[in-house]
């Protein structure tokens, strides 16, 4: 019960520690004006030197001298911010690999089910083993 | 993150070695850190709805050591006692392999948080692309396949096992 306690509340605490640096913008790109990466966010639109990406729940614009990148295609920017909100990137680095990881990770995703399944059998009295 | 299906054919392909129940638990703990890390934010982008920003970052923490460590060993305590260090150990060993693999990768020196909460230090070794597994996870799938199906060959005509003769 003690391991319990102690691990579910350093888990509790990390998480609680992580959300609240993360909803005060501790793992946000600097606004310094210095260059900085934002790195695997999605396109949510585009036209010829302007993209709007969404990255953990947050929207950038991005703009700049590029062509226009599919929607939903990850890409990473190198940018600095401007006075305005938006991003002056530097350079953009499309991901066309990154669907097919999801597909992967989806079969991954099954195949770790089927293991759990297998694998632990949740009785009265704690989870046991198969085999 | 590398592919899922590179993840646990990282730890399935030796496991084939192993008795067939802790390779297991060596590939659930390799698919921990994307299954409870990345999997509630993948799941958020299907519902009808916009969750609030921020509100699933506390997953995050899952693919990090010390969160990660937390809760395998607090998970671990459902089993009945005299399996919980077993199954702890192992999950604990696929989870460090996972981050191991992912830190083989490059993001532009961006980096994991491999020491939050005591430091916000990111690190990354940087020497494979982040897409680089994609070309390898099938024949690494397939290799393993292979594998666990001569393992399986070799049950089913009695002759021992190497897991049973480990035993």
């Amino acid at each position: 019960v003690i391991v319990r306690v102690v691990a579910g509340a350093v888990f509790v605490a990390t998480a609680g520690w992580w959300t609240w640096r993360d909803a005060h913008g501790a793992f946000e790109p600097d606004d310094d004006g210095e260059t900085t990466i934002v790195s695997l966010a999605t396109v949510e639109a585009s036209e010829p030197g302007r993209l709007t990406l969404e990255k953990a729940q947050r929207r950038y614009v991005v703009v700049g001298r590029f062509d226009v990148f599919p929607v939903g295609l990850d890409v990473t920017v190198q940018a600095r911010r401007r006075p305005d909100g938006a991003w002056d990137a530097d350079w953009v680095e499309p991901h066309p690999g990154r669907a097919a990881k999801r597909r992967l990770g989806a079969v991954g995703t099954a195949v770790t089910v089927a293991l759990v399944a297998v694998t632990i059998r949740a009785r009265r009295g704690g989870w046991r083993l198969r085999g | 993150v590398a592919d899922l299906v590179t993840h646990l054919a990282s730890a399935l392909l030796p496991g084939v070695l192993l008795p067939a129940n802790r390779a297991s638990l060596l590939a659930i703990g390799v698919a921990l850190p994307d299954v409870g890390g990345r999997l509630p934010s993948i799941a958020a982008e299907s519902l009808p709805f916009a969750l609030p920003p921020g509100s699933l970052s506390a997953f995050d923490v899952l693919h990090q050591p010390i969160g990660l460590t937390a809760a395998i060993v607090a998970t671990s305590t459902l089993f009945v006692p005299e399996q919980r260090r077993i199954v702890a150990g192992w999950l604990l060993s696929g989870a460090a392999l996972h981050l191991a693999v992912d830190l083989l990768q490059d993001h532009h020196g961006q980096g994991y948080h491999l020491a939050f909460p005591l430091s916000e230090w990111r690190f990354e070794l940087g020497w494979i692309g982040s897409e680089s597994s994609i070309s390898w996870a099938p024949w690494l799938g397939l290799a393993t396949g292979v594998a666990w199906a001569a393992r399986a060959l070799v049950s089913a005509r009695g002759r021992p096992a190497p897991a049973a003769r480990a035993r």
